[in-house]
Protein backbone atom coordinates (compact mmCIF):
# COMPACT_ATOMS: atom_id res chain seq x y z
CA UNK A 1 0.00 0.00 0.00
CA UNK A 2 2.98 2.61 1.14
CA UNK A 3 4.41 1.50 -2.61
CA UNK A 4 1.76 2.04 -4.41
CA UNK A 5 1.09 5.25 -2.82
CA UNK A 6 4.85 6.47 -3.05
CA UNK A 7 4.85 5.40 -7.06
CA UNK A 8 1.79 7.08 -7.61
CA UNK A 9 3.53 10.41 -6.18
CA UNK A 10 6.91 9.76 -7.55
CA UNK A 11 8.09 12.47 -9.90
CA UNK A 12 6.92 10.96 -12.46
CA UNK A 13 4.26 9.11 -12.80
CA UNK A 14 1.90 12.25 -12.86
CA UNK A 15 -1.03 10.33 -15.17
CA UNK A 16 -1.75 7.94 -12.45
CA UNK A 17 -2.16 10.30 -9.84
CA UNK A 18 -4.49 12.10 -11.94
CA UNK A 19 -6.18 9.09 -13.05
CA UNK A 20 -7.32 7.95 -9.84
CA UNK A 21 -8.54 11.76 -8.95
CA UNK A 22 -10.96 11.50 -11.45
CA UNK A 23 -11.79 8.03 -10.64
CA UNK A 24 -13.03 9.31 -7.25
CA UNK A 25 -14.44 12.03 -9.07
CA UNK A 26 -16.47 10.46 -11.04
CA UNK A 27 -17.89 7.72 -8.58
CA UNK A 28 -18.77 10.60 -6.00
CA UNK A 29 -20.59 12.34 -8.87
CA UNK A 30 -22.37 8.63 -9.57
CA UNK A 31 -23.33 8.45 -6.21
CA UNK A 32 -24.62 11.73 -5.97
CA UNK A 33 -26.53 11.56 -8.98
CA UNK A 34 -27.75 8.02 -7.50
CA UNK A 35 -29.00 9.67 -4.10
CA UNK A 36 -30.80 12.70 -5.64
CA UNK A 37 -33.54 11.35 -7.76
CA UNK A 38 -34.12 15.10 -9.63
CA UNK A 39 -31.19 14.61 -12.32
CA UNK A 40 -30.69 18.16 -13.51
CA UNK A 41 -29.95 19.12 -9.55
CA UNK A 42 -27.57 16.70 -8.67
CA UNK A 43 -25.22 17.82 -11.66
CA UNK A 44 -25.80 21.41 -10.53
CA UNK A 45 -24.22 20.03 -6.60
CA UNK A 46 -21.88 18.30 -8.34
CA UNK A 47 -20.50 21.50 -10.30
CA UNK A 48 -21.00 23.67 -7.05
CA UNK A 49 -18.78 21.03 -5.41
CA UNK A 50 -15.75 20.87 -8.04
CA UNK A 51 -15.83 25.03 -8.37
CA UNK A 52 -15.53 25.01 -4.78
CA UNK A 53 -12.92 22.73 -4.95
CA UNK A 54 -11.17 23.61 -7.39
CA UNK A 55 -10.30 26.79 -6.68
CA UNK A 56 -8.72 25.40 -3.19
CA UNK A 57 -6.42 22.49 -4.88
CA UNK A 58 -5.43 25.10 -7.74
CA UNK A 59 -4.02 27.56 -4.85
CA UNK A 60 -2.74 24.44 -2.98
CA UNK A 61 -1.18 23.67 -6.48
CA UNK A 62 0.38 26.53 -6.64
CA UNK A 63 1.86 26.96 -3.24
CA UNK A 64 2.65 23.31 -2.17
CA UNK A 65 2.40 20.56 -4.20
CA UNK A 66 2.19 20.84 -7.91
CA UNK A 67 1.47 16.94 -8.38
CA UNK A 68 -1.47 16.50 -5.25
CA UNK A 69 -3.43 20.23 -6.41
CA UNK A 70 -3.12 18.87 -9.80
CA UNK A 71 -4.89 15.36 -8.84
CA UNK A 72 -7.30 17.03 -7.28
CA UNK A 73 -7.85 20.12 -9.35
CA UNK A 74 -7.60 18.23 -12.86
CA UNK A 75 -8.91 14.41 -11.60
CA UNK A 76 -11.39 14.90 -9.24
CA UNK A 77 -12.57 18.34 -9.70
CA UNK A 78 -12.73 17.47 -13.23
CA UNK A 79 -14.81 14.36 -12.67
CA UNK A 80 -17.14 15.60 -10.36
CA UNK A 81 -17.94 18.43 -12.60
CA UNK A 82 -19.25 17.65 -15.71
CA UNK A 83 -20.48 20.39 -18.94
CA UNK A 84 -21.70 17.77 -21.18
CA UNK A 85 -24.74 16.55 -19.33
CA UNK A 86 -24.84 20.31 -19.00
CA UNK A 87 -25.30 20.91 -22.70
CA UNK A 88 -27.45 18.03 -22.99
CA UNK A 89 -30.11 19.35 -20.38
CA UNK A 90 -30.17 22.78 -22.22
CA UNK A 91 -31.08 21.17 -25.17
CA UNK A 92 -33.85 19.12 -23.82
CA UNK A 93 -35.48 21.91 -22.21
CA UNK A 94 -35.53 24.01 -24.96
CA UNK A 95 -36.58 21.34 -27.25
CA UNK A 96 -39.14 20.69 -24.70
CA UNK A 97 -40.09 24.10 -24.64
CA UNK A 98 -39.29 24.59 -21.08
CA UNK A 99 -37.28 28.04 -21.34
CA UNK A 100 -37.80 28.55 -17.21
CA UNK A 101 -35.61 25.39 -16.68
CA UNK A 102 -33.23 26.44 -19.55
CA UNK A 103 -32.98 29.94 -18.11
CA UNK A 104 -32.91 28.53 -14.10
CA UNK A 105 -30.40 25.55 -15.28
CA UNK A 106 -27.97 27.77 -17.21
CA UNK A 107 -27.80 30.51 -14.03
CA UNK A 108 -27.65 28.30 -11.60
CA UNK A 109 -24.89 26.67 -13.76
CA UNK A 110 -22.86 29.00 -14.69
CA UNK A 111 -23.72 31.92 -12.52
CA UNK A 112 -23.61 31.12 -9.30
CA UNK A 113 -20.68 28.10 -9.93
CA UNK A 114 -18.58 31.09 -11.15
CA UNK A 115 -19.58 33.09 -8.11
CA UNK A 116 -18.74 29.96 -6.13
CA UNK A 117 -15.60 29.27 -7.37
CA UNK A 118 -14.81 33.42 -7.60
CA UNK A 119 -14.99 33.91 -4.02
CA UNK A 120 -13.23 30.77 -2.83
CA UNK A 121 -10.18 31.92 -5.53
CA UNK A 122 -10.07 35.48 -3.43
CA UNK A 123 -10.33 33.71 0.37
CA UNK A 124 -7.91 31.45 -0.39
CA UNK A 125 -5.26 33.74 -1.95
CA UNK A 126 -6.07 36.06 0.85
CA UNK A 127 -5.34 33.78 3.57
CA UNK A 128 -2.09 32.87 2.02
CA UNK A 129 -1.37 36.94 1.92
CA UNK A 130 -2.42 37.16 5.97
CA UNK A 131 -0.29 33.84 6.87
CA UNK A 132 3.20 35.64 5.16
CA UNK A 133 2.41 39.09 7.08
CA UNK A 134 2.05 36.56 9.96
CA UNK A 135 5.00 35.21 9.10
CA UNK A 136 6.68 38.74 8.60
CA UNK A 137 5.76 40.53 11.43
CA UNK A 138 6.89 36.99 13.78
CA UNK A 139 10.47 37.38 12.01
CA UNK A 140 10.33 41.15 12.88
CA UNK A 141 9.29 40.79 16.14
CA UNK A 142 11.93 37.75 17.06
CA UNK A 143 14.78 39.96 15.77
CA UNK A 144 14.37 43.12 17.47
CA UNK B 1 -23.99 -5.93 -10.01
CA UNK B 2 -22.98 -2.78 -7.93
CA UNK B 3 -19.58 -3.28 -7.46
CA UNK B 4 -19.32 -3.87 -11.29
CA UNK B 5 -21.28 -0.34 -12.09
CA UNK B 6 -18.99 1.28 -9.67
CA UNK B 7 -15.91 -0.39 -11.88
CA UNK B 8 -17.18 0.84 -14.93
CA UNK B 9 -17.75 4.57 -13.88
CA UNK B 10 -14.20 4.65 -12.33
CA UNK B 11 -12.35 3.44 -15.61
CA UNK B 12 -14.01 5.40 -17.31
CA UNK B 13 -13.50 8.78 -14.83
CA UNK B 14 -9.75 7.59 -15.06
CA UNK B 15 -9.54 7.80 -18.86
CA UNK B 16 -11.68 10.89 -19.14
CA UNK B 17 -9.21 12.44 -16.84
CA UNK B 18 -6.03 11.77 -18.40
CA UNK B 19 -7.75 12.34 -21.98
CA UNK B 20 -8.32 16.19 -20.25
CA UNK B 21 -5.45 16.26 -18.62
CA UNK B 22 -3.15 15.78 -21.93
CA UNK B 23 -5.59 17.88 -24.06
CA UNK B 24 -5.42 21.10 -21.59
CA UNK B 25 -2.01 20.71 -21.06
CA UNK B 26 -1.15 21.16 -24.67
CA UNK B 27 -3.82 23.54 -26.00
CA UNK B 28 -4.54 25.69 -22.90
CA UNK B 29 -2.15 28.73 -22.69
CA UNK B 30 -2.65 30.32 -25.60
CA UNK B 31 -1.48 34.42 -26.58
CA UNK B 32 -4.90 35.53 -26.41
CA UNK B 33 -6.02 34.19 -22.84
CA UNK B 34 -8.35 31.58 -24.63
CA UNK B 35 -8.41 28.54 -22.69
CA UNK B 36 -8.27 26.44 -25.73
CA UNK B 37 -8.02 22.95 -24.55
CA UNK B 38 -10.56 22.81 -21.80
CA UNK B 39 -12.69 24.31 -24.21
CA UNK B 40 -11.75 21.74 -26.84
CA UNK B 41 -12.25 18.86 -24.58
CA UNK B 42 -15.77 20.50 -23.35
CA UNK B 43 -16.70 20.46 -26.96
CA UNK B 44 -15.41 16.62 -27.92
CA UNK B 45 -16.99 15.58 -24.79
CA UNK B 46 -20.46 16.73 -26.08
CA UNK B 47 -20.61 15.35 -29.58
CA UNK B 48 -19.48 12.27 -28.07
CA UNK B 49 -22.51 12.27 -25.27
CA UNK B 50 -24.64 13.05 -28.15
CA UNK B 51 -23.42 9.64 -30.08
CA UNK B 52 -23.98 7.70 -27.17
CA UNK B 53 -26.93 8.62 -26.75
CA UNK B 54 -28.60 8.36 -29.88
CA UNK B 55 -26.77 4.79 -29.99
CA UNK B 56 -27.82 4.23 -26.43
CA UNK B 57 -31.48 5.04 -27.43
CA UNK B 58 -31.24 2.59 -30.80
CA UNK B 59 -29.50 -0.13 -30.46
CA UNK B 60 -30.42 -0.15 -26.51
CA UNK B 61 -26.94 -0.58 -25.21
CA UNK B 62 -26.02 -2.64 -21.98
CA UNK B 63 -25.68 -0.73 -18.95
CA UNK B 64 -22.12 -1.28 -18.26
CA UNK B 65 -20.74 0.47 -21.50
CA UNK B 66 -23.73 2.91 -21.11
CA UNK B 67 -22.27 3.67 -17.42
CA UNK B 68 -18.26 3.25 -18.95
CA UNK B 69 -18.52 6.02 -21.59
CA UNK B 70 -21.21 8.52 -20.51
CA UNK B 71 -21.15 8.73 -16.80
CA UNK B 72 -17.53 7.85 -16.97
CA UNK B 73 -15.54 9.00 -19.92
CA UNK B 74 -17.59 11.86 -21.25
CA UNK B 75 -18.41 13.12 -17.72
CA UNK B 76 -15.06 13.22 -16.92
CA UNK B 77 -13.89 14.42 -20.37
CA UNK B 78 -16.17 17.89 -20.18
CA UNK B 79 -15.50 19.91 -17.18
CA UNK B 80 -17.24 22.35 -15.06
CA UNK B 81 -14.77 23.40 -12.61
CA UNK B 82 -11.82 24.36 -14.85
CA UNK B 83 -14.62 26.52 -16.78
CA UNK B 84 -15.87 27.98 -13.67
CA UNK B 85 -12.16 28.98 -12.09
CA UNK B 86 -11.02 29.95 -15.63
CA UNK B 87 -13.90 32.51 -15.90
CA UNK B 88 -12.97 33.55 -12.47
CA UNK B 89 -9.66 34.20 -13.36
CA UNK B 90 -10.66 36.24 -16.03
CA UNK B 91 -13.15 38.34 -14.46
CA UNK B 92 -10.08 38.92 -11.05
CA UNK B 93 -8.27 40.02 -14.21
CA UNK B 94 -11.00 42.02 -15.67
CA UNK B 95 -10.70 40.70 -18.76
CA UNK B 96 -15.16 41.31 -19.21
CA UNK B 97 -15.22 40.70 -22.69
CA UNK B 98 -13.01 37.63 -22.68
CA UNK B 99 -14.92 36.17 -19.76
CA UNK B 100 -18.32 36.39 -21.75
CA UNK B 101 -17.11 35.70 -24.69
CA UNK B 102 -15.65 31.99 -23.34
CA UNK B 103 -18.52 31.57 -21.47
CA UNK B 104 -21.28 32.13 -24.60
CA UNK B 105 -18.96 30.35 -26.64
CA UNK B 106 -19.24 27.04 -24.74
CA UNK B 107 -22.15 26.91 -24.35
CA UNK B 108 -23.07 27.58 -27.59
CA UNK B 109 -20.86 25.39 -28.79
CA UNK B 110 -21.38 22.86 -26.56
CA UNK B 111 -25.11 22.82 -26.82
CA UNK B 112 -24.76 22.90 -31.30
CA UNK B 113 -22.21 19.98 -31.24
CA UNK B 114 -24.62 17.94 -29.18
CA UNK B 115 -27.88 18.81 -31.16
CA UNK B 116 -25.53 17.62 -34.28
CA UNK B 117 -24.54 14.82 -32.64
CA UNK B 118 -27.84 13.65 -31.32
CA UNK B 119 -29.56 13.94 -34.61
CA UNK B 120 -26.66 12.41 -36.71
CA UNK B 121 -29.07 9.36 -37.32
Amino acid sequence: MVSVAKIVLSKRISGIAIALGGAFGALLRYIICSIISNNILAIFICNIIGSFVISLAIEYRRNVNRKIGDMISVGFCGGVSVFASFSHDSVKALNEGNFSLFFGNLFANFAICVLVAFLAKIIVENLHNYRNKLRKARRWRNKS
Amino acid sequence: MMLFDIFCVCIGGAFGAVARWQIAKRLDCTQSGFPLGTFVANMIASFMLGIIILLSQKFNLPKYIDLFLEVGFCATLSTFSSLAWQIADMLQHKKFALSLFYASTTMLCGMILFEIAYHLA
